[in-house]
């Protein structure tokens, strides 16, 4: 774009210096002077009723300052208004292996964790639920006493348009089962926090989170404080992933130990307590029918999921949602129906991972537009070309789309990659494929009902020529607040490395709901704009009144501010921000950001829609053993619609990562879970819970990356700025499996792809069955009354046509439901 | 006898004694020094971000090598100097490493970041120009979960543009060398019902074992290190070997290739690459830089795990251990050695002073394979050996030995019979395939199911056959290695 100073270019990221000395104060890097640290003892038991916890010797024993259980905390909490399910620690009966039973807190770690040992506790061990379908087939016991019933946490049906006659009238119908195994963030910082007590009895806890506002809100609400006595200082994150958006049980215990015992008090989970606190991807199982014309063209398509949700809500209502509302953004879809069931088992709850519910069906429908391209004898980037859904368009499910560059990353792609001459072409082995995606740019709409703004940056501009920017962002790794430092150096002319940030701090900040669904750059950047604006006006005006040039004319650069016409005519920033000092006063100015009201009227219709939508193609080459199995990914290509990128680099980067984060799930990362042999109590534990088993990618596994950032102004953006930390990663492990199919004609429905799949295949191959490995069949479901919600271009007016007149005006949409201050959520049955 | 620890950390002599003797070098960093740019994140030596440079004395010089310090235990760092990322400025100006870093963007989040510089200083240090290649294999001990690595790769390329100041600039190694050399007497220390003993000579090695039977002797602590972090191991009398002279030579004897019970996996690589080339593969291969700069091959064959990376090449060319106690020496044949799933012929008393290992003749064909999930920093599900010479079309001197398809290492007589002195056929390699299947006895774990173990059995002899005897290479890159 032209006219940019600082928007557009490529420049070092603000905080890159104190990362590459090792000074970035990450939580655990916190030390206060008399610090007692903390040890939670977490049951063995997936399932168990909790008779009695004997802390008698555990309190005797040395260094131990406080020895807290259940008991201890009477109000629960959780991220989501409608489930409200999570204790700090668990009072009557755990749910899984790795819930907190009683938490020591003492002169020194080894201590806490010495007394932890002593701590007695009677279990009556109760039935586990180890998957989806055992949950369906098991009404009681009840993990939780919320849910739609038994199991059962939550059911989603809906329907746009007559799917049933569309797929009856279709040419041909796809049907396809896929599962998406889960997976964890594995961010490199185990969580930490540590709470103190102010000398005014204010409770300060600094915590490793992508949320602060969000922690704040339910460590208030746990520990029955006035929010106003609680400051949550959100730490630097050593990666987050989406591992740190939930309140964590931990964050809660320190608090209230910090509360009792007048002292610092620090808690760092192990590594494995991290696996076991996950919040991770969802393993899911979908089955997929989509109706075509012979030329390919999609009119309608139906989608099941069944979500394994593990032992708390979590997110997971939003997961649901998330599995089945974004599939109409990019291809036209002119009738679509999506039914979500998402059950609670005995094990670590899963929750948002990077692309948050949608990497899972997304997987499902480009796999199955390969299959759908191959059996027609199309070329799978024509037949996506063909149906691309056109900008501003408002969707059969009612989300209103921005602008949409995909074809030009389709086209990137296919011709970096060579598409043309090699798909289809290479040898026996080698192979290539193609897949594309779309992901938001900020959820629509906050967790918890309200009207309120849901980003704010506060400036601050002084005599010394500072300016200091405040906003409740939390840098992740993901580069927030260099957005925040050159959005508003742009705007005022001066360095974004002389620009002071203060992040992430609920006391000092104003709100921004955090770093999660991608929301940042568009949210928090529009906020900075419009308070840089504001400042800069007031600067404006105090220059035109000292020099007499009109302030239209006044230019902001290069740390000046100075007559367009008569560029040597201005002062230096210092000199400016020091005249409109004396004639405004001290300036300090605000910007707020909420996202227009959506279209989706209908229940549910409160996840999926946000200001604009991402779009990423990939392409991915691969070299296929057939000995062995062995998977090489040789090179990925991948274009990613950025809208306009703020900093080249940093934008490369969240590209490349999320391809690396990708390739890792695709590969070889999985969350898989294992039955303990009776004699060992029965428990369901991770199989993986060290790095040692649970692989990721590390460089040599990490094939070339050719990226493409393709640049079309969202007008919703900020500068025209959309984001970029999560849709590249989507289409990745799709595009390796139709890879894999091109190489050696296997077909892999099922994540991660592992040598053993592929060998079991070939081996299906070999002896003349279906070449495919994948799940056989999707349970039946009784889905109960669907919502019928007749898409805009039936007369739709964005509401179900058959949906009950609402009890309360409140219980708006599956997310968006009543406030969760204290007692006002009672009927859902989980406040206690 | 020194009744306490002493070392250098960035430029400083430090002394420790009693109980922080016995905590990692991490810990210690973090908690006792409050250096905390060391990051823990997996405490078991996969994830590279908590490295640290060692620098050993060596005849007035420092010799500097990445170990991951979360295993590391600070009595093993005796007599070392220890630099961590907060000593590589020069004043407040940054490295040539730390500045290439910042300027190529290769910190995100940058909790890997630390580890990534102080590996990347190592790289650095060894003054040559670095490929891609090199770079990626100098790295694959650090993981990033933000980048995708590639702006590390491209910093690693350039490494200029800061204080330019070497490690020997920045640390003059005489001085340092010199007072550290001073302390290399032997070291004891008891605290808190615990006893570490760094012996001054293999005399005094020998007979603390035979007076204390269960002393632990920890090298390079990379198996040691991971089961006290993740298994709970608190061994009360613990010995290093750190401070004794010899055995970490490595020679060709003879037609035997000679391993003091010292030598590290790092020095092993190095000495492998022209004369043992099979070996050195699969070295290469072995966990990290990180992991091999500690990693010692005694340790590799005294942790007797059934998928240790170096034992199928042991067993084909019947390796020979030494053992030696106060009561004398004596050999070992490797193919007896293991009595069952990590039960050695070995007395409490005894320690492994050599490895010998007769080398295959040149008409002879040697091949390794392995078998992971990830091709590196990874512990095998599979692992093979397979030796024999052909000539005229007819096999001879055939030796197999798998790994990771029982409690033990194993070696597959009837396999072995089936082929000797037969014709190499592809059906013939075919039926050795199922007789190989029929003498494993393969679980189900973690790393692999039973099945695909099985087929991995029968399948690295066809490809032993393609590759080797057909000549028909399959396509490069395989995962059978
Ligand atoms: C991240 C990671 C990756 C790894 N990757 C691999 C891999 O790819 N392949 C592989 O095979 N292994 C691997 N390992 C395992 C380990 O690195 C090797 O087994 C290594 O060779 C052990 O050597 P060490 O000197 O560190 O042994 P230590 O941990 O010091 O000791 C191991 C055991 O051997 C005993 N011991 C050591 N020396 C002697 C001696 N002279 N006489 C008698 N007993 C002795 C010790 O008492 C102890 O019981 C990995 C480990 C880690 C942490
Ligand atoms: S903390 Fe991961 S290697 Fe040390
Ligand atoms: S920068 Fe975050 S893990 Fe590497």
């Amino acid at each position: 774009m032209s006219g940019h100073r600082v928007v557009g270019k490529p420049r070092r990221r603000v905080d890159g210096r104190a990362k590459v000395t090792g000074q970035t104060r990450f939580a655990d890097d916190l030390q206060f002077p008399r610090m007692l640290h903390c040890k939670l003892l977490r049951s063995p038991h997936p399932h168990a009723r909790i008779l009695n916890v004997d802390t008698t010797r555990a309190e005797r024993a040395p260094g131990v300052h406080l020895v807290l259980t259940g008991k201890d905390f009477p109000v629960t909490f959780g991220i989501l208004p409608v489930s409200m399910d999570e204790e700090p620690i668990c009072r009557e009966k755990v749910r899984m292996a790795g819930d907190p039973v009683a938490a020591v807190i003492a002169a020194t770690e080894e201590e806490a964790a010495a007394a932890c040992e002593l701590i007695d506790v009677e279990y009556e061990p109760l039935k586990t639920i180890a998957d989806p379908l055992e949950a369906l087939a098991t009404d009681e016991p009840r993990i939780h006493d919320h849910g739609d019933h038994g199991n059962v946490h939550k059911k989603i049906a809906l329907e746009f348009g007559d799917v049933d006659a569309s797929l009856a009238g279709a040419d041909r119908v796809f049907d396809d089962t896929f599962f998406y195994e889960g997976n964890t963030h594995l961010a490199l910082e185990q969580h930490a926090a540590v709470a103190l007590l102010d000398p005014d009895g204010r409770l300060t806890l600094h915590s490793s989170t992508q949320v602060p506002h969000y922690v704040h809100r339910q460590v208030a609400r746990a520990l029955e404080l006035p929010a106003h006595k609680l400051r949550v200082v959100a730490a630097p994150n050593g990666g987050g992933f989406g591992g740190k958006t939930d309140v964590f049980n931990h964050e809660v215990v320190v608090a209230k130990a910090a509360m009792l015992t007048g002292r610092p008090v620090r808690i760092c989970l192990t590594r494995e307590e991290v696996f076991l606190c996950h919040r991770g991807r969802h393993p899911v199982l979908m089955r997929l029918r989509t109706g075509v014309k012979h030329d390919g063209t999609i009119v309608a398509m139906d989608l099941e999921t069944l979500l394994d949700g593990g032992a708390y809500g979590s997110y997971g209502v939003a997961s649901t949602f998330y599995t089945g509302q974004l599939q109409t953004v990019t291809y036209h879809v002119p009738r679509y129906r999506f039914r979500g069931c998402r059950t609670f088992t005995n094990k670590p709850p899963c929750g948002p991972k990077r692309g948050h519910g949608t990497p899972q069906p997304r997987f499902g429908q480009e796999v199955q537009l390969d299959k759908i391209a191959v059996a027609l004898g199309l070329d799978p980037a024509g037949l996506r070309l063909q149906q691309l859904e056109k900008p501003g368009t408002l969707t059969a499910n009612y989300m209103r789309l921005g602008t949409i560059a995909l074809r030009q990353c389709i086209e990137k792609v296919v011709e970096g990659s060579g598409w043309h001459d090699k798909w289809q072409k290479l040898r026996d082995g080698r192979g290539l494929g193609l897949a594309c995606s779309s992901y938001l740019c900020g959820a629509g709409l906050p967790i918890y009902w309200n009207d309120l703004p849901h980003s704010g940056v506060q400036l601050k501009l002084d005599r010394s020529g500072l300016v200091t920017l405040f906003c409740g962002a939390t840098e992740v790794g993901q580069g927030s607040d260099d957005v925040l430092a050159g959005i508003v150096a742009e705007v005022l002319g001066v360095a974004p490395q002389e620009i002071k940030l203060l992040t992430g701090d609920t006391d000092l900040t104003p709100v921004d709901l955090g770093s999660y669904s991608s929301r940042v750059t568009l949210m928090a950047g529009n906020a900075a704009i419009q308070a840089a604006e504001r400042a800069k006006a007031i600067v404006a005006a105090g220059v035109s009144a000292k020099l007499g040039i009109p302030e239209d004319r006044l230019v902001f650069a290069e740390g000046r501010v100075f007559d367009a016409e008569d560029p040597e005519q201005g002062l230096s920033f210092q000199d400016a921000v020091i005249v409109a000092e004396g004639k405004h006063g001290i300036i300090g100015t605000t910007g707020s950001y909420r996202p227009a009201v959506s279209a989706a009227k209908y229940k549910g219709g409160g996840v999926g829609p946000s200001p604009s939508y991402s779009y990423s193609a990939s392409v991915v080459e691969v070299e296929v053993d057939r000995t062995s199995g062995w998977i090489e990914v040789k090179k990925v290509w991948i274009a990613h619609d950025i809208g306009i990128a703020l900093n080249p680099v940093l934008a490369r980067g969240q590209v490349e990562g999320s391809v690396y984060m990708a390739l890792g799930e695709a590969l070889m990362e999985e969350s898989a879970m294992r039955r303990l042999p009776a004699r060992l109590s029965s428990a369901l534990v991770h199989k993986f819970p060290s790095m040692l088993e649970y692989k990721s990618p590390t460089t040599m596994e990490m094939p070339p990356v050719e990226t493409y950032l393709v640049e079309e102004p969202e007008p919703n953006g900020p500068f025209g700025a959309k984001e970029v930390g999560q849709g590249p990663l989507l289409p990745i492990m799709p595009a390796l499996a139709n890879a894999i199919f091109d190489a050696v004609g296997v077909r892999i429905d099922e994540i991660p792809i592992t040598p053993d799949k592929v060998f079991k295949a070939l081996r299906e191959q070999a002896q003349g069955r279906t070449p495919r490995v994948g799940p056989a069949s999707f349970p039946a479901i009784d889905w109960g009354e669907i919502s019928i919600v007749p898409p805009p271009w039936e007369g739709g007016d964005g509401r179900a046509i058959n949906e009950k007149p609402r009890k309360s005006k409140v219980v708006e949409s599956g997310v968006r439901l009543a406030p969760d201050s204290p007692g006002a959520n009672v009927s859902d049955g989980v406040k206690r | 006898m020194r009744d306490h620890l002493e070392l250098f950390l960035n430029g400083r002599k430090v002394r420790v004694s009693g109980t922080d003797a016995f905590r990692t070098a991490a810990n210690w960093l973090r908690e006792v020094r409050g250096a905390t740019g060391t990051k823990t994140v997996c405490e078991e030596g996969d994830c590279g971000a908590c490295t640290v440079l060692v620098g050993t004395p060596r005849d007035g010089r420092l010799d500097y090598v990445p170990v991951n310090s979360c295993i590391q235990m600070l009595f093993q760092l005796d007599g070392i100097h220890v630099v961590s990322v907060e000593g590589l400025q020069l004043g407040s100006e940054l490295s040539d490493v730390q500045r290439s870093m910042v300027d190529h963007h290769g910190a995100q989040c940058g909790y890997c970041t630390p580890g990534f510089v102080v590996a990347m200083t190592a790289l650095r240090e060894s003054g040559a120009a670095v490929t891609g290649r090199e770079a990626r294999e100098a790295l694959t001990g650090n993981l990033c979960r933000c980048t995708g690595y590639d702006p590390i790769i491209e910093a690693a390329l350039d490494m200029t543009g800061g204080h330019g100041r070497s490690l020997d600039e920045l640390y003059p190694p005489g001085p340092i060398a010199e007072a550290l050399a001073r302390a290399s007497d032997g070291v004891r220390i008891d605290a808190n019902g615990r006893t570490f003993f760094a012996p001054h000579t293999l005399r005094d090695a020998l007979a603390f074992l035979a007076a204390n039977p269960g002393a632990v002797i920890v090298q390079g602590g990379t198996d040691f290190g991971v089961q006290c972090n993740k298994r709970g191991l608190r061994p009360s009398v613990m010995m290093t070997l750190a401070h004794l002279d010899g055995l970490d030579g490595i020679a060709i004897e003879n037609g035997a290739l000679v391993v003091g019970g010292r030598a590290t996996l790092a020095a092993l690589e190095k000495f492998t690459e022209t004369r043992v080339p099979a070996l050195h593969g699969i070295l290469q291969l072995f966990g990290s830089p990180q992991i091999r700069n500690a990693g010692t091959l005694a340790g590799n064959v005294a942790n007797a795990s059934p998928i240790a990376d170096t034992l199928p090449f042991l067993f084909v060319c019947e390796a020979e251990l030494e053992l030696e106690s106060v009561r004398g020496k004596r050999a070992v044949g490797i193919n007896a050695f293991y009595k069952g799933y990590k039960q050695l012929d070995k007395a409490p008393d005894e320690m492994i002073t050599k490895v010998r290992v007769p080398l295959p003749g040149e008409a002879e064909t040697v091949r390794l394979y392995k078998v992971s999930k990830r091709r590196d920093l990874d512990i095998s599900t599979f692992t093979a050996a397979i030796r024999m010479t052909v000539a005229g079309g007819r096999m001879s001197g055939v030796k197999i030995a798998y790994g990771g398809v029982a409690p033990v290492v194993l070696r597959l007589p009837r396999t072995e019979a089936l082929l000797e002195g037969a014709g190499a056929t592809e059906a013939l390699f075919r039926e050795a395939g199922d007789v190989a299947r029929g003498e494993i006895a393969p679980i189900s774990d973690v790393r692999g199911s039973k099945e695909f173990r099985s087929l991995l059995a029968a399948n690295v002899l066809m490809k032993f056959f393609h590759e080797e005897i057909a000549g028909a290479r399959v396509a490069p890159g395989t995962g059978a290695r």
